[in-house]
């Protein structure tokens, strides 16, 4: 006992010893390692709304791409999009104003406005950054709904460090995937290859085409490091995927078929230079390159229908972090962005270029109060300049309690489609011209005689598209309890100036020419909910909720208005809705719920457990009305269960069996994401060589 | 227990009384004992009927009794707010059209891929005929999605010529809802466009919505279209539906809606 409390006591002593030893060091910026808020301080400390997902609590699972991950997030859900891929929303916003950026490096090319996740396996990732609400302020134009960053591993002995992967799933799905990494003092290399093929399934027997149609791919991602001395280091990153998919289509009981291919190239060098304690330079240089392809035949072998997209993004970026006190630091950053773009229906090869610059001044107060105030200015050339704000405050009560608040401002600038797109429709005959060409190409229509009738003005038209505006607020609080961490925030965002279709004027024979307008607004509200709670050692349990409220405040009217009607569908007649019937955007349930109990057995044997739940939503109208009513048939509420064991057979190799949707749900109508139940089995290796 | 010998014989009474009124033949309007027909406020004999939501027919019945109900049958009883007939009728001819054929259209792109051209005849609608005309006495025409009247101009030289003097415009409610003409509000064709705003659904101000998706057409509930018909008498339609059933054709340009049509004015003169 009293040696006990010796040891109790040095431990105390051990601690106030290095508490004080860290506050030292704390004038010297400790972390060469910038994070998703473009700052270098813990991200544990920030009052942003950040979560952290380690591979820990990915690794239990078995998940091999991004959206297994992000899944059972709270705050954030993977649905469907109506072209049968798969967008990540957060908070309700849409995948078109979520980034994703991979080691602080922008993933381009999307598909409706959806970055597609199965893009990014997670072989050779670490840990996974989540910023939520606006972070225009951070990262720019588009992330407006919060950024995803992706961490990927780095290893930082001595030596050579090897790791492996095998899956098999039900689709005879083959996921291999390796890490290998090398480090000798200031030399370091880290690569991974990761090769996946999956059958992909059909939930609808009748028809003729399957729902996801077979594809592989292959990914390669390498990156090196070398120390030039004790304060100058140089990094560079290469990556490299490929996917081909077969690609169908039905018309009439005829099958066109073909095939699709996605090419993505990035590579990025970057060189740290620690001046001194207090001030470090960081210089950045990324170039990415995005490519997709795709063709129909029909059986006869014809081309039937093709499409090309061809993106060019490139960056380089300049950051300063400066630590003037322990109280104070400043961060400083500015660049240059141009981007390109060839694709089919855009006449030309647009370019766009930006500058930027932020600033963020991080500021502290005797460990209790902290204030972070970012700004940043993007001066898009053909727009007038933005700037973005963020002002964070979190404030730490005691020990057990601390509250964070926090606002943002950001925009999304209009994409090269709403400003170049020069597109007719086959088969309905529409035309749909970019904002920033349908002057001149009305004026060419024109004086060919081919349009009966300008509803715009053609001087309106001049006028360039404003961005998407958007502000958004996050009210979060911490409490710690024993075994217990109680998480709670408050969101709200809107977003105006929404960019849609609307009819310039009318070709001959009546057919419509559109353009782009800034028209619509959106708006999501609601709160998240996660408690962590570790009753003993070897038990954990994880629970999330989510209750959301989004919707479009000018529909919201049209309905106070009784302008809304709904038609029966079986009946056909029609009545009018009342204010209390509208409920919100398509595809999103308001209450989302997530549950992941940890259960580890003898140090050898885990056992993971997830529940997700999803209250009721629609997809589609279905009452002639366009919008989302209590009349409207929808998804009804439906749970997910996932159960995986891992068994540890010695310290280098684990083997994991797993089920993901136990109880095989499926809405084949509606829900193209969820393939039914999937066994799956993994065996994992690591050693040093 | 007098007292329970009192309420015996008082509710055998009643039972005897009642039964013996029901004795007593009532005879509805449509001349039949018992039967369920009833009078609208415009004074017209309305009769129950038979609705069958997959095939939307509906069959007048005399009496409700011993009607053998199909599986997709429903009755609908006079006054039902599910009868589009009841009230609706002043002095008017009711009508529910199936899929009127305006398919026959096409879009030529013989001009080059970027001029295409939608060609096909425009079929005729006459309110008091009742369906497809020939001759100058149509009132409204349609082809694909376009929908013209006859007064105005035309906006191309294939539309058909416009003798008479109907104009549209598009009024937001139900059909029993909307019992005036708001004159104000009423338009023709004109060179520079139709009264009815072809937009093939993008903008939410026609007739129709547009699913960039799947590419259906769908007609917008609570959108009632409001007709001067050629020779003045005015007419009120509801479009319930684009496409044939089953479908044959992705185009669409099948016309499944209600009308009214009313040859005496009777609705109001003034906005609602």
């Amino acid at each position: 006992m009293r040696l006990f409390l010796f040891f109790l006591i040095f431990l105390k002593a051990q601690f106030v010893f290095a508490q004080e030893n860290l506050s030292e060091k704390n004038i010297e910026i400790d972390s060469v390692k910038i994070n998703v808020t473009k700052n270098f301080n813990s991200i544990k400390d920030s009052p942003f709304p950040l979560k952290v997902i380690n591979l820990k609590d990915f690794l239990l699972f078995g998940n091999n791409t991004l959206n297994d991950v992000l899944q059972t997030q709270t705050g954030i859900a993977v649905k469907s999009t109506r072209t049968n891929g798969q967008g990540v929303q957060i908070q309700g916003l849409d995948a078109s104003y979520v980034n994703i950026l991979i080691d602080g490096f922008p993933m381009i090319g999307r598909s409706f406005g959806a970055l597609d996740l199965k893009r990014i396996n997670l072989n050779n990732i670490q840990k996974i950054e989540i910023l939520k609400g606006n972070s225009s302020g951070f990262h720019g134009s588009n992330a407006i709904g919060g950024v995803i960053n992706i961490i990927t591993k780095d290893k930082n002995k001595n030596g050579s460090f090897f790791d492996s992967k095998l899956t098999y799933t039900t689709n005879k799905t083959i996921n291999p995937s390796f890490f290998l990494s090398y480090k000798r003092n200031r030399f370091t290399i880290n690569n991974s290859f990761n090769y996946y093929y999956t059958e992909g399934y059909d939930l609808i027997d009748s028809d003729l085409l399957k729902t996801i149609n077979p594809y592989f791919n292959y990914n390669f991602n390498t990156n090196f490091k070398y120390s030039l001395s004790n304060s100058s280091f140089l990094k560079s990153n290469f990556r490299f995927f490929n996917q081909t998919q077969k690609n169908t289509a039905e018309s009439f009981g005829s099958v066109f078929e073909g095939e699709s291919y996605i090419k993505e190239r990035s590579s990025s060098l970057s060189f740290t230079k620690k001046i001194n304690k207090k001030l470090i330079i960081e210089s950045d240089f990324y170039v990415t390159n995005y490519k997709s392809e795709e063709f129909l035949n029909d059986s006869s072998s014809n081309l039937f229908d093709d499409n090309f997209f061809d993106k060019v993004h490139i960056n380089r970026e300049i950051k300063i972090a400066y630590k003037k006190s322990e109280n104070l630091s400043l961060f400083l950053g500015g660049g240059i962005q141009n981007e390109s773009l060839e694709r089919k229906d855009i006449s030309f090869k647009p370019t766009q270029k930006l500058n930027f610059f932020y600033s963020q001044i991080d500021f502290q107060k005797t460990n209790k109060v902290k204030l972070v105030l970012g700004s940043r200015y993007d001066d898009y050339k053909d727009y007038k300049y933005r700037i973005s704000n963020n002002l964070a405050c979190g404030l730490k009560i005691n020990k057990n309690l601390k509250f964070k608040t926090s606002f943002g401002t950001g925009f999304k600038i209009p994409d090269f489609r709403q400003r170049y797109f020069n597109f007719t429709q086959s088969t309905i005959g529409y035309t749909v011209l970019g904002r920033e060409i349908v002057e001149q190409e009305i004026k060419l229509l024109q004086s060919q005689g081919l349009l009966s009738n300008v509803v715009y003005s053609l001087s309106d038209l001049g006028n360039t598209l404003n961005p998407e505006s958007s502000f958004s607020i996050n009210s979060s609080f911490n409490m710690f309890f024993e075994k217990i961490i109680l998480y709670g925030n408050f969101f709200k965002n809107n977003i105006n100036n929404l960019i849609e279709p609307q009819i310039v004027a009318y070709k001959n024979n009546s057919l419509p020419v559109f353009s782009y307008f800034n028209v619509e607004k959106v708006v999501t509200k609601g709160l998240e909910l996660d408690l962590d709670w570790g009753p003993t050692d070897f038990l954990d349990f994880k629970l999330g909720y989510q209750l959301l409220y989004a919707f479009d405040p000018d529909v919201k009217k049209e309905f106070e208005a009784g302008n809304i009607y709904a038609r029966d569908p079986q009946t056909l007649i029609s009545f009018q809705l009342q204010e209390k019937d509208y409920i919100g955007l398509f595809n999103r349930s308001k209450h989302t719920f997530n549950l992941k109990t940890f259960y580890s057995y003898n140090k050898k044997l885990d056992i993971a457990y997830a529940l997700s739940f999803f209250s009721r939503y629609a997809t589609v109208d279905s009452n002639d009305n366009g919008v989302y009513d209590k009349y409207d048939e929808d998804i009804s509420s439906y749970m997910l269960h996932d159960l995986v064991f891992s068994y540890k057979l010695n310290k280098k190799q684990t083997l994991q069996l797993g089920c993901n949707n136990i109880f095989d749900f499926t809405n084949p109508e509606n829900i193209s994401n969820i393939s039914g139940r999937i066994f799956f089995f993994n065996f994992k290796t690591n050693f040093l060589i | 227990m007098n007292n329970f010998k009192f309420l015996f014989y008082f509710f055998s009474f009643l039972i005897l009384f009642v039964s013996c009124s029901s004795d007593e033949d009532e005879i509805d309007c449509n001349l039949v004992e018992n039967g369920p027909a009833m009078i609208d406020d415009c004074g017209d004999c309305q009769q129950a009927l038979i609705y069958d939501y997959v095939t939307h027919q509906s069959e007048f019945i005399d009496d409700t009794i011993d009607v053998n109900l199909g599986p997709t049958e429903m009755i609908v009883m006079p006054n039902s707010t599910q009868n589009p007939f009841w009230n609706s009728g002043c002095n008017s001819i009711l009508g529910s059209i199936n899929e009127f054929d305006a398919s026959d259209w096409i879009l030529d792109m013989s001009q080059g891929p970027n001029n295409p051209t939608a060609t096909g005849p425009f079929v005729k609608f006459s309110f008091s005929e009742g369906g497809e005309v020939l001759g100058d006495n149509w009132d409204v025409a349609f082809r694909g999605p376009t929908i013209i009247v006859n007064g105005g101009e035309g906006s191309s030289i294939d539309q058909p010529e416009r003798t008479g003097n109907a104009a549209v415009y598009i009024a937001n409610g139900t059909m029993n809802e909307i019992q005036s003409v708001d004159m104000s509000s009423l338009l023709q064709d004109s060179e520079s466009g139709t009264a009815i705003v072809d937009d093939l659904g993008f903008t939410g101000q026609g007739w129709c919505s547009y699913d960039m998706m799947t590419h259906i057409i769908s007609p917008i509930a609570g959108r009632i279209l409001v007709f001067r018909t050629h020779n003045n008498n005015y007419a009120k339609m509801e479009i319930l539906n684009f496409y044939d059933n089953p479908m044959t054709s992705q185009y669409g340009g099948f016309y499944t809606f209600n009308y009214v049509y009313d040859t005496n004015f009777n609705f109001d003169n003034s906005t609602e």
